[in-house]
């Protein structure tokens, strides 16, 4: 904005202040040519005027100097000089003479010029002059004359005794010094100088100059005798012009000082400046004036705009300008007024969640952080209530379905918050609660209460739902006192509760250790199957009676690129709880079976044991799943065992039993995985269609030493023989064991004494080795 | 003859003359006849006791313009006008000056003692001029109007004939003559130099 006030600004000051200067200029110039051409025409009168001061002491002098020489005592004097006594008496006759014509300088010379007597010595001798011719002898003639640098005017006339009797000749002289050159300055304002022409050098004679413009004349380098024109040097302005007498050497050198001429001008330029000074002034206020008119409105509206830039909407315009831009104004506060309703609703989009219109987890952040700044001392709670199998319902009954329970838990949560509570939703599946102003002790209860908000079924399309939920509690400032920080705990805790099936927990530190490496893994476990991140590992299965190795089980093995190798208890849980076990299964089965068939091919008769999870049980794609793996490898049914934990099993004996019984339709054999550990009743597992009890390993590896363990181990082996199961031991860690497992007539071991998990190649080798010795109790 | 008579330029020859009586006409070199020259033989007859001669001052100038003398004749300077005047002569065969008052008649008189050119001015009258020839010989003449003279010559001997005039030229010249028994005819054969003789100015 300055920029346009500077450019008015400067256009009219610099335009007027350049028409001034050129003004200026121009007045100057043609001044000084005036002054030039006035001082030429001066110094042409100057010549004039020292021409007639000649001519007039020519007449004067002329007249004077022919009278004098019809003196009868002058023509005695030199008709009888005949001797040196005479110089004397003629020189007093002389010198009374030039003192009557106030001359400087007379003499008398015989008829043929040679000098009789004179009153100055420097001219007592000698012939000086070319005189007149005989022919001209009665005119009378004036020169100039130079003697010993000194110039005189002389007039030279004739003694006649009487005419044409010529006896001699009368000189009068007139000294041309300083004095005479003075008079004439003062009457021409011109400086005059008479100068005798030296080469280019000039020697001056006689002169009106100071001392130091003496010295710069006759050091001028003098040019050729300018024809009556003037030469300009150094502001003089220098006329020369010839003078009669001496062979032309001598000059009379009129100047004049172009500055000292123009000084007449000098009021005339004090009062050009002193007009343009006013001018500029005059005009430097009005061009600020009318910057400022125009810029001010504008700088005021780029302010204006710069605070609705800077995100203030709320101001009002500043107060209307006039002219067009007011017109601006309007349509920018128009603008603002635009801009500020829609930022709030992107305010209010960026702040909420659409779905269920509770404030999101962003905002809920913010809430927190508004509480923690408020009232740093009060302890805060934050709850996160994650919804358990939500995606079950939005696989099952659609999105919509999954929608509407959103849409119901948010009006219960908020018909029931406290008044001081923050409901927001915190995720997809999970909603958060913040509670203020608690006590520590109060938590839990207020944290079951909005759990029992979900106990009453939801009414879906008509269908009646139970939603389960896990709740994660977070304390400020126990736990975290960032807010960020005690959301994540929250929901850490939140996840602990969903993997222990507990309604609620509260978080600890040693939750904390894994956790966040298990979130990142849980986001990376569909892509880690892609990627072929995860390998399977094989632990072979020892027929005990035969020493036979009938067949092996599959292990999952992440290979990860950051973490490297993680084992199944890290990462299982996980996918169990974010659903994508199911994805993990499929993998599983596709690749055992596809394996189990190149083991095949090299004469490796094997059976193939997979473990399938509790969630796996809910999924009504697995016996599809299974049925394409069968198909693609060309394994029979029989040779795959599927191995579900025994409280897998009991989480949903209805389903589980609905599922399995399904899976035994195609051939599949079924084995109940880690016995002894789900707390299942002998009913519950008589309803199974399994084939095979895997015994937990805890019980197994503390057979040899703990007399309990012995005794449940010999009685399930004789339970399940008593079902028609077969058993496995797992945990079979040393010979001792083998040996009494054996004893107890277990059908099949399994552990680190006969061999670990083995990725295929370390598998395929020890199978050789073992195959060269045919002695099981040798294997390790 | 001496240096300044000869500055008078006179033009000279050398021939037989008879004794007797010479008659002279003089002509310029446009053959008018030249009044007031001044011719003289030399040697020419021996001085005389000389007359008296005069010149007087009349009307503001002097009378007669030209005036011939024998050496050591007497002249006489009356002033017939009724102002004064102021006679004088600087030049060497005789110098003098005379202030002659109205009606001084023979109260005035010069000796020119010796042969030459006198210049006689008036101090008071600057334009009067007049020429006083002294000679140091009886035979000479002065031409009239008509440029004719008659001068006495003695007998038998070379003679030697000079002319002067106010209006020659200064350098010498040889003259164009003719002689014819006791006739003699000069003619100049250089243009005459202006009159000298100034008018007179003021009151007349």
């Amino acid at each position: 904005m300055y920029s346009l006030r500077r450019s008015i600004f400067q256009f009219f000051v610099g335009l007027l202040a350049l028409a001034l200067c050129v003004n200026f200029v121009l007045v100057y110039r043609s001044t000084w040519s005036h002054t030039r051409a006035q001082v030429e025409r001066q110094l042409h009168a100057g010549w004039q005027v020292f021409g007639n001061e000649l001519d007039a002491r020519r007449k004067a002098q002329t007249a004077m100097a022919v009278l004098i020489t019809q003196d009868f005592g002058l023509r005695s004097e030199i008709a009888t000089f005949s001797d040196q006594a005479n110089v004397e008496s003629l020189r007093v006759v002389l010198d009374n003479f030039r003192q009557r014509s106030s001359a400087d300088l007379a003499l008398a010379t015989d008829a043929g010029g040679k000098v009789l007597a004179a009153t100055d010595r420097h001219f007592a001798t000698g012939s000086l002059f070319s005189l007149p011719s005989p022919a001209r002898s009665e005119s009378q003639q004036d020169m100039l004359l130079v003697r010993e640098g000194r110039l005189y005017h002389v007039f030279v006339t004739p003694i006649y005794a009487p005419a044409p009797n010529l006896v001699g000749w009368f000189v009068l002289g007139f000294a041309q010094n300083d004095e005479t050159t003075r008079h004439l300055s003062d009457l021409t304002g011109l400086q005059v100088s008479l100068v005798q022409k030296q080469g280019r050098q000039l020697q001056v004679l006689a002169s009106s100059l100071g001392d130091s413009e003496r010295r710069v004349l006759q050091g001028m380098d003098w040019p050729g005798r300018p024809a009556g024109n003037a030469v300009l040097s150094d502001d003089q302005l220098y006329y020369a012009a010839p003078l009669q007498g001496q062979d032309g050497s001598l000059e009379v050198v009129l100047q004049r000082s172009l500055s000292e001429a123009m000084q007449g001008y000098r009021p005339l330029f004090w009062q050009l400046a002193l007009m343009a000074g006013v001018t500029l002034a005059l005009t430097v206020l009005g061009a600020f004036f009318i910057a400022g008119s125009v810029s001010r409105p504008l700088s005021e509206l780029a302010r204006y705009v710069r605070q609705v830039g800077s995100g203030d909407y709320a101001t009002a315009p500043p107060p209307p300008a006039r002219g067009e831009v007011q017109e601006l104004f309007a349509e920018f506060d128009t603008m603002r007024q635009a801009i500020a309703e829609r930022e709030s609703q992107i305010a209010y989009a960026a702040y909420h969640d659409p779905l269920t219109g509770l404030p999101n987890r962003l905002r809920f952040q913010q809430l927190l952080q508004e509480q923690i700044a408020t009232s740093p001392e009060q302890v805060a709670a934050v709850l996160v209530l994650g919804l358990n199998h939500f995606k079950d319902i939005n696989d099952t009954l659609g999105h919509h379905s999954g929608d509407m329970v959103l849409r119901q838990v948010a009006a219960r949560l908020m018909a029931q918050q406290r008044p001081l509570d923050r409901v927001a939703r915190f995720s997809g599946d999970a909603f958060v609660i913040l509670l203020n102003g608690v006590e520590r002790h109060e938590v839990l209860a207020l944290s079951l209460h909005y759990k029992q908000i979900l106990d009453e079924p939801f009414l879906i399309e008509s269908i009646a739902m139970t939603v389960n939920a896990a709740m994660g509690i977070g304390l400020y400032p126990e736990h975290a006192e960032s807010p960020a920080t005690l959301l994540q705990r929250a929901e850490i805790a939140m996840y602990v509760a969903k993997e222990k099936r507990l309604p609620c927990a509260l978080y600890s530190h040693q939750q904390n250790r894994y956790s966040l490496l298990r979130l990142s893994l849980m986001s990376e476990l569909r892509g880690a199957i892609d990627r072929n991140e995860l390998v399977l590992h094989y632990q072979p299965k020892l027929d005990i009676r035969e020493k036979r190795v009938s067949g092996v089980e599959c292990l999952v093995r992440w290979q990860h690129p950051v973490h490297g190798l993680i084992f199944p208890d890290d990462f299982i849980p996980l996918a169990e709880q974010t659903g994508n076990i199911r994805y993990l299964t499929a993998w599983a089965i596709r690749t055992a079976l596809t394996q189990c068939a190149r083991w095949r091919q090299q004469g490796m008769e094997l059976m193939m044991a997979v473990n399938i999870s509790s969630v796996d049980l809910q999924d009504p794609t697995l016996i599809g799943n299974v049925t394409e793996a069968l198909a693609a490898s060309g394994i029979p049914a029989e040779s795959l065992w599927l191995e579900v934990t025994e409280s897998a099993v009991m989480h949903d004996i209805d389903k589980a039993v609905e599922l399995l019984g399904g899976l035994r339709k195609l051939g599949v054999r079924l084995a109940i995985d880690d016995y002894g550990t789900g707390y299942s009743s002998m009913a519950q597992l008589k309803r199974l269609p399994v084939q095979e009890m895997k015994i937990d390993k805890s019980f197994v590896m503390g057979l040899t030493h703990s007399e309990d363990d012995a005794i449940i181990v010999r009685s399930t082996i004789e339970l399940g023989h008593n079902m028609g199961l077969s058993l496995v031991a797992e945990g079979v860690e040393s010979e001792e064991i083998f040996q009494l497992l054996a004893r107890y007539g277990c059908d099949i071991a399994q552990g680190y004494w006969i061999a670990r998990p083995l990725a295929v190649d370390a598998f395929e080798h020890w199978w050789r080795q073992r195959a060269e010795r045919r002695i099981p109790q040798e294997g390790i | 003859m001496d240096g300044r008579f000869a500055g008078f330029c006179l033009a000279m020859m050398v021939l037989p003359v008879m004794a007797g009586e010479l008659s002279v006409t003089v002509t310029t070199a446009d053959g008018k006849p030249l009044p007031d020259a001044v011719v003289w033989v030399s040697p020419g007859a021996a001085p005389l006791s000389p007359a008296p001669s005069v010149m007087d001052q009349l009307d503001k100038r002097f009378k007669p313009f030209v005036l011939p003398v024998q050496t050591g004749t007497q002249v006489d300077f009356p002033n017939s006008d009724s102002i004064n005047h102021h006679v004088y002569s600087f030049s060497p065969a005789k110098r003098f000056e005379l202030k002659l008052f109205p009606g001084s008649h023979n109260a005035h008189t010069v000796t020119f003692d010796k042969p030459g050119l006198v210049t006689l001015g008036c101090n008071i009258h600057d334009w009067m001029l007049a020429y006083i020839l002294v000679l140091p010989t009886s035979s000479f003449g002065k031409t009239n109007a008509q440029g004719e003279l008659k001068l006495s010559v003695p007998d038998g001997v070379v003679k030697e004939v000079s002319i002067w005039h106010p209006q020659l030229a200064s350098a010498p010249e040889p003259l164009m003559q003719k002689v014819s028994g006791v006739n003699m005819q000069i003619r100049l054969d250089k243009p005459l130099k202006p009159d000298p003789r100034r008018r007179p100015r003021g009151y007349d």
